[in-house]
């Protein structure tokens, strides 16, 4: 392992070599500092502070995803009042528009952007799977035929570094083989492998370790065993965070649960996990008692945009007719800027308002998603106070029982089943 | 307080007209929710179903607006689809208007109808007028139109006029024009004795018919100067005129014989209005002169000024920023800074850091860049729209302060059409503004914000055009296109 680690050091892609010497709380690389500030002392969660070159992050964290260098309809301004700190971009989307030679004009995504919070970017590898169905993938790269023109190109693991270099994100993902999570047989193990191989690409080719932070994604669909290998490989690696990839694509809560609750058992204590693709309120609650730092997904804003909030109490769909005339706030007691009351200095928007805007006017859909995106802030802000007062069981407990009205039989039985491996018995 | 004393003193003459060639002034608006008079010429933010577009209320406030006298609402946006239903907002136990969350300052204004109407081939009625409700074309009772007023509590209520609905290029015919006549007087008489019974008070503005001479008018035209319980007079006729030029030249292409005699004599709008201004108030100065027709360039805020016009919609704000334009221009002009605006679309500001545009930098509290706003209108993010939309609005609120300033100071005139010389004409910057127009480079547009123009053109021109493309293709269509 130290050999392994050594031989990145030498090719200058990673960290000083201090990084080793950190104590088993803390993380220190060139361009981030994790550090653990609390632990649940029953189940797994844990609250780390994490600085990044554009701020600190407390964890655990809800990232909302700005797919094309923009908060779907929100201004930077409101992103900042919501408390946000760190939000995604998508390699694949900048790549595409404005396009790598912009981006390098200008000065990176935060300058172009006039965010001066921090960035996360994914490899773009995502994207070939989920938006372009002709996509194969060799050992060289991804291949696909471009969308504007329909002309093959490759996406390699040096290109998507160099992609993610010109944005300049504080957080970049290495460039990993992804296989539709139902997938089993040879080809999740050969993913594995393939993923591992271009882990090490990655790493050759980042130019910028002392300002961006690679992380290493581990994948090994369903498969255990594979998950468990692909750990210790990743981990051997040094990157300064890991992510947890190839979830959330169908497969049912239990194996989701399983994977994560191991990887998080092999995974270094002092480094962020990252569990890419996570989104609904449930599964971030159950995933941070997994001992899972990091979320994102598109699902509050997006959702935000067909007339939904996520709400306490569950989600509404206020396209509906029934809110018509419901006079009610969006979430009663939320802190939100749009539900609370104009007294407390809230906009004091009610349910019968998005109705009448929802899928009509854009003001409908900016205004669920400041509420949306708060909600998800909002969920991991208490979560994390609940874990640096040790009293995060307690939490997950009123969380479900929010949820669920207070009815027992409706709780999921796979959050049931994951939580008491964590010792929180719903 | 009576409400006439209230009504008397509601608009005040600040500095009259004093030109031969030129009829703008200065005035004084009061309304209820301004904390102080507004300075005329002002303008009212349009809004749709409640909202400026692309705004969110949080987003409103932060909005440069200081010599905006508020908003207008236009009713038909509220209607709902069960035709004996009332609108479910009615329901809300306090004033709609703390529905939309408005800052609390703004002054709202109640219209029966969007300033850009879309058509409606349905007659009047007696009691009732056609809309366009999100959900069709539907009458709306004037009955209906006071329950919304006493639920709304407005600022400024636009008394309803009865438009006739005439094929291309008509002119109502002597029996209709009486009947028009009737009926708004009629609806205005219901509307004052609204008025004496409401609580809060409203400021009342009286329609003048378009297309009718202002002779024809005229006795109803002697009782509204002489009614002290109204604010102000409404003006509804130039964008008609404008549409019937558009259309008499596409007949014209088309089918002349279909639409034989279809042109109206090409007669300006402007002109029009000026005719009815100086029946009215040539020795009245306490009627206040709104128009609220909708205006594209601000070239027609200048004509319409020119004309003695105090009061605009300015639904000119949304067309510059859905086609992407970031405004820059000046009153009086600059000539350091001849730029009218950005067209953002340009790839020329691909690569453009500098802040988009000179209201901007002190407007938007964060440095948003000219690359930025091209970036995000290429990828078709709704934060484009939204960082244009404040930013136009800023340079529109700061074109009114330099018409208020420059008619002060007397340069009115002469800033006027130095304004031309620089920026270029209102037909260039229409053009200059539709450089990019595509039909999926504007956001999505729905039934009832069609344009009145575009509307009547689609149609003319037999389109079965859906409004928008649809999101999504099926892959094999988008390879077999390349």
């Amino acid at each position: 392992m130290s050999g392994l680690l050594q031989k990145s050091v030498e090719k200058g892609a990673l960290g000083s070599i201090s990084s080793v010497s950190s104590t088993a709380t803390s993380y220190q690389g060139p361009a981030m500092k994790f550090e653990l500030v609390g632990k649940c002392s029953k189940s797994k969660a844990r609250a780390a502070t994490m600085k990044l070159p554009h701020g600190t992050v407390e964890t655990p964290m809800f990232m909302p995803v700005g797919t094309q260098a923009s908060l779907k309809g929100l201004t930077y301004e409101q992103l900042k009042d919501l408390g946000c700190k760190i939000c995604l971009n998508n390699t694949y989307h900048l790549g595409l528009k404005p396009g790598q030679e912009t981006l390098d004009t200008v000065g990176g995504a935060h300058k172009l952007q006039g965010w001066n919070g921090n960035i996360l970017t994914d490899s773009g590898g995502f994207q070939m799977v989920s938006l372009l169905k002709l996509a194969t993938i060799t050992e060289e790269g991804v291949n696909f035929l471009s969308p504007h023109d329909g002309s093959p190109m490759l996406l390699t693991p040096e290109h998507s570094m160099s992609l993610q270099n010109s944005i300049g994100s504080d957080i970049m993902m290495q460039l990993d083989d992804v296989v539709a999570t139902l997938t089993t047989g040879p080809r999740v193990e050969e993913a594995m492998h393939r993923s591992i191989r271009w882990l090490d690409r990655c790493i050759k080719s980042h130019k910028n370790p002392d300002t961006q932070n690679l992380f290493a994604i581990i994948q090994g669909g369903l498969d255990l065993d594979l998950r468990r290998q692909c750990c210790a490989e990743m981990a051997a690696r040094d990157t300064p965070g890991i992510a947890i990839g190839g979830l959330s694509g169908g497969e049912d809560k239990e194996s989701y649960c399983r994977v994560v609750s191991l990887c998080t058992d092999l995974l270094p204590a002092n480094k962020p996990r990252y569990c890419m693709g996570v989104g609904y309120a449930e599964d971030l609650v159950v995933s941070v008692a997994l001992g899972a730092d990091l979320f994102d997904c598109v699902y509050p804003t997006r959702t935000a945009r067909f007339g939904n909030a996520i709400t306490r109490f569950g989600n509404l769909n206020l396209r509906s007719r029934k809110y018509m005339d419901d006079f009610s706030p969006v979430e009663e007691g939320c802190g939100c800027p749009i539900c609370k009351p104009k007294s407390e200095g809230g906009l004091g928007i009610t349910r019968s308002f998005i109705f009448h805007l929802a899928a009509k006017e854009t003001a409908g859909a900016h205004l669920l998603t400041l509420h949306n995106v708060y909600y998800q802030l909002e969920l991991m802000r208490r979560a994390r106070r609940a874990i640096l007062q040790d009293s995060y069981p307690d939490f997950v407990k009123q969380f479900f029982h929010d949820l669920y009205n207070g009815d027992r039989e409706k709780y999921p039985s796979w959050a049931i089943t994951a939580l008491k491996t964590v010792n929180i018995d719903l | 307080m009576t409400s006439d004393s209230m009504a008397s003193s509601s608009f005040q003459t600040i500095k009259a007209a004093s030109s031969s060639t030129s009829l703008a002034r200065i005035g004084a608006l009061k309304v209820r929710s301004n904390s102080s008079p507004v300075r005329t010429p002002t303008f009212l933010c349009p809004t749709s179903r409640g909202v400026i577009p692309h705004l969110s209320p949080d987003n409103v406030v932060k909005c440069e607006t200081t010599a905006s006298v508020g908003a207008l609402i236009s009713v038909e946006d509220f209607m709902e689809k069960a035709p004996q239903q009332n609108s479910a907002l009615l329901k809300y136990p306090g004033p709609t208007r703390d529905l939309f969350s408005f800052p609390s300052k703004f002054g709202l204004a109640l219209s029966h109808r969007r300033p850009v109407p879309v058509p409606s081939p349905q007659a009047n009625f007696d009691d009732k007028v056609s809309v366009m409700t999100p959900e069709g074309f539907k009458y709306m009772t004037v009955d209906m139109y006071s329950e919304f007023i006493t639920k709304f509590e407005p600022d400024m209520v636009f008394s309803i006029p009865d438009i006739p609905n005439l094929s291309p290029g008509g002119k109502p015919g002597n029996n209709r024009a009486q009947k028009m006549l009737k009926r708004t007087e009629k609806w205005l008489d219901e509307l004052l004795e609204q008025r004496s019974k409401h609580t809060t008070g409203f400021e009342i503005f009286a329609p003048i018919l378009p297309g009718l001479a202002a002779e024809f008018q005229s006795n109803y035209l002697q009782k509204i100067k002489s009614d002290a319980r109204i604010t102000g007079i409404s003006l509804w006729n130039a964008q008609a005129a404008r549409l019937s030029e558009r259309q008499a030249e596409l007949a014209k292409k088309r089918d002349v014989a279909k639409h034989s005699g279809a042109s109206l004599d090409g007669e300006a709008a402007i002109s029009t209005v000026t005719s009815y201004v100086k029946a009215l108030h040539e020795d009245v100065s306490r009627l206040a002169v709104a128009y609220n027709s909708g205006l594209e360039t601000p070239h027609e805020v200048l004509d319409l000024v020119n004309s003695g016009v105090d009061l605009f919609v300015a639904t000119g704000i949304n067309d510059f920023t859905d086609a992407g334009v970031a405004l820059d221009f000046t009153f009086p002009a600059s000539e350091e800074h001849p730029d009218f605006g950005f067209n953002l679309w340009d790839p020329k500001y691909a690569t453009d850091m500098t802040n988009f545009g000179r209201a901007n930098r002190d407007t938007v509290p964060n440095t948003y860049y000219r690359a930025y706003v091209h970036h995000l209108l290429n990828a078709r993010e709704m934060t484009s729209w939204v960082l244009l939309q404040m930013h136009n609005i800023a340079v529109f609120n700061r074109f009114f302060e330099g018409i208020q300033k420059s008619i002060e100071n007397g340069t009115f005139e002469q800033e006027r059409e130095k304004f031309v010389k620089v920026y270029g004409t209102s037909e260039e910057v229409q053009v200059f503004r539709d450089l990019y127009k595509k039909k999926d480079s504007v956001p999505t547009v729905r039934g009832y914000h069609i344009s009145y123009e575009s509307e009547v053109i689609r149609r003319g021109e037999g389109s079965t055009q859906r409004l928008n493309d649809p999101p999504f293709k099926k892959y094999k269509e988008d390879a077999s296109q390349n």
